[in-house]
């Protein structure tokens, strides 16, 4: 545990001044930006979908969870990789005293820590976007529904865990941005297209995520009883992917 | 513990290419072992061999009395492998910071080898504004972290200039006086090994060629004596009516015999009016063996 503790902290600090911390900070504030101004400048047509501040919280956290996360994840994944192999960083941290499969761990929690710092900016610039918008009648922005801001909070939390335990594996094994985001993206996409027509959704990467589209017809409620499933997936990818990184870790960017 | 590193028919393939072929290899411990070898020898593959970082495809090894790549003996063991693992976009001192939390350290350890390696004032730059020299000095100090019983580095003067490479040396040449520290150094460069290192192993191809104390690579069953004459041409008829072999290399003389026939050698150049500036003992030299050995294989 300490070790896991040591090589956290240890990772943490690799995070200043990198694309992965910027990645973390600029996805949320691009989507939130973006539909800020789409609701104040476009109110008109904003109308015509039941405004109000449910529909900001609906439309934000959808577009999050089947758009920004996937690509955000994938981004901070492969950066964080490239990180590692531009520093030919393993023949120093496979040498210190912890087991391969503690570096690999580490790497998962920490890509799950920054795509969650993401999620974590975005609820506030929610809440804050929210609190302005309120500012425009037209909008009919009423006041903040906390119970269904903190459900679609807590679910968006638990759809990261598989998407970002995917990546990890993916961007560790078949390295380059453009692998990431295509797989994302199609992975999303996929995802939706089978929700509601396959029981093998919820063990997808993107399962639990791709589900928060349902919010948007408001008579159903979120599946949470698909999460224990969706965990128990992202749980065995990062255990395949820390075997995978034990075995042969040549994919991680060292040359034997 | 009588052998810090202890390899018994160590072997690696890459491929078709057998890269370390059969390496018995024994290391004293507080000693600085020199591991020589040109290029492609063997060598960086050993070291990974040695530290757990690849596997063997036979034999067997042993560093610090365990298996390679086990945690108990790696928290004891500082290496530099090949270029230096750095991170461009954190500092000097965020880089030691990454190895002081990996193992473990006291904050006060990153000011020590700092200062070992002469990157005090520098520490707070970005890695990326870094000569290759300050990156290979920083390299050595993420291997010194934690003052380990066992040092490994590969070819740590890369990109060092004439200063830091006196500096590098003094620095390797009192870890196991100072702090008991086995030095197991690898270079394809005979003169720095040779300056520091009382213990030499030599590879080529992957095959042991030598292992042993460093003076004794150098000593030669031929013993030569070497002269610088005035006149070369006449200094050899001289000798040669005398019964001595000779010849002429880069405007010396070089004599079979030993150093008891100085003196017969001397009066015989003399007699021959050659004027003569010196006359010494040839010991073969390091370099000379160490060729020689390459050729051999």
């Amino acid at each position: 545990m300490s070790a896991l503790g040591s090589c956290f902290r240890a990772e943490r600090v690799k995070w200043r001044k990198s694309w992965m911390l910027l990645t973390a900070l600029l996805a949320p504030l691009c989507q939130a930006g973006f539909l800020f101004i789409i609701f104040w400048f476009a109110e008109s047509r904003i109308r015509m979908f039941k405004p109000g501040f449910q529909f900001w919280l609906e439309l934000n956290f959808v577009t999050w969870n089947l758009m920004l996360m996937p690509i955000a994840t994938a981004l901070i994944c492969d950066l964080s990789w490239e990180q590692e192999r531009e520093a030919r960083a393993w023949n120093l941290l496979l040498i210190q005293p912890m087991s391969r499969r503690t570096h690999y761990l580490v790497k998962a929690m920490g890509h799950l820590v920054l795509v969650l710092m993401a999620l974590a900016v975005l609820a506030f610039l929610l809440l804050l976007g929210g609190f302005i918008l309120q500012a425009n009648p037209g909008l009919l922005m009423g006041p903040l529904p906390l119970a269904m801001f903190s459900r679609f909070l807590a679910y968006s939390i638990l759809a990261s865990v598989g998407v970002t335990a995917f990546h990890t594996w993916l961007s560790m094994r078949l390295p380059g941005i453009w692998m990431g985001l295509v797989t994302a993206i199609l992975g999303s996409w996929l995802a939706l297209r089978l929700v509601g027509v396959s029981s093998l959704v919820p063990v997808l990467p993107w399962g639990l995520s791709a589900q928060m589209a349902v919010v948007f017809e408001r008579w159903r409620v979120l599946p949470w009883s698909q999460v224990p499933i969706g965990l128990l997936s992202a749980a065995g990818m990062v255990a395949l992917g820390s075997l995978d990184f034990s075995r042969r870790w040549r994919s991680a960017g060292l040359k034997e | 513990m009588e052998w810090v590193i202890s390899t018994t028919k160590l072997t690696r393939r890459f491929g078709r290419r057998l890269v370390v072929d059969g390496l018995d290899l024994q290391v004293r411990p507080q000693a600085i072992t020199g591991f020589l070898g040109p290029n492609g020898a063997g060598k960086t593959t050993t070291i990974c061999l040695l530290l757990g970082l690849i596997k063997a495809h036979a034999g067997t090894c042993a560093v610090l009395g365990l298996p390679p790549g086990d945690p108990k003996a790696l928290a004891h063991i500082g290496a530099l492998v090949e270029s230096p693992s750095l991170y461009d976009h954190l500092t000097g001192l965020e880089n030691l910071e990454i190895t002081r939390l990996l193992r473990d350290l006291a904050r006060t350890e990153v000011d020590r080898v700092l200062s070992l390696v002469d990157l005090v004032q520098d520490a707070r730059r970005p890695v990326r504004d870094y000569s290759l020299g300050m990156r290979q000095r920083l390299g050595v100090a993420l291997a010194l972290m934690g003052q380990p019983q066992l040092l490994i580095l590969d070819e740590p003067t890369n990109g060092l200039d004439p200063a830091g490479i006196q500096d590098m040396r003094e620095l390797i040449r009192n870890l196991p006086k100072a702090s008991g520290t086995t030095v197991f150094l690898s270079s394809h460069l005979l003169a720095e090994v040779e300056q520091v290192a009382g213990d030499l192993v030599v590879i080529h191809k992957g095959k042991l060629k030598y292992q042993g104390p460093t003076e004794q690579l150098g000593a030669s069953d031929q013993a030569e004596l070497m002269v610088r004459v005035g006149d070369a041409a006449l200094a050899q008829a001289a000798l040669e009516r005398q019964g001595f072999a000779s010849r002429a290399v880069e405007g010396r003389i070089l004599i079979q015999g030993r150093a008891t026939e100085a003196p017969r050698i001397a009066s015989c150049l003399v007699e021959a009016r050659c004027d003569l500036y010196e006359l010494a003992p040839q010991k073969q030299n390091l370099e000379a063996r160490f060729l020689a050995l390459l050729e051999e294989a």
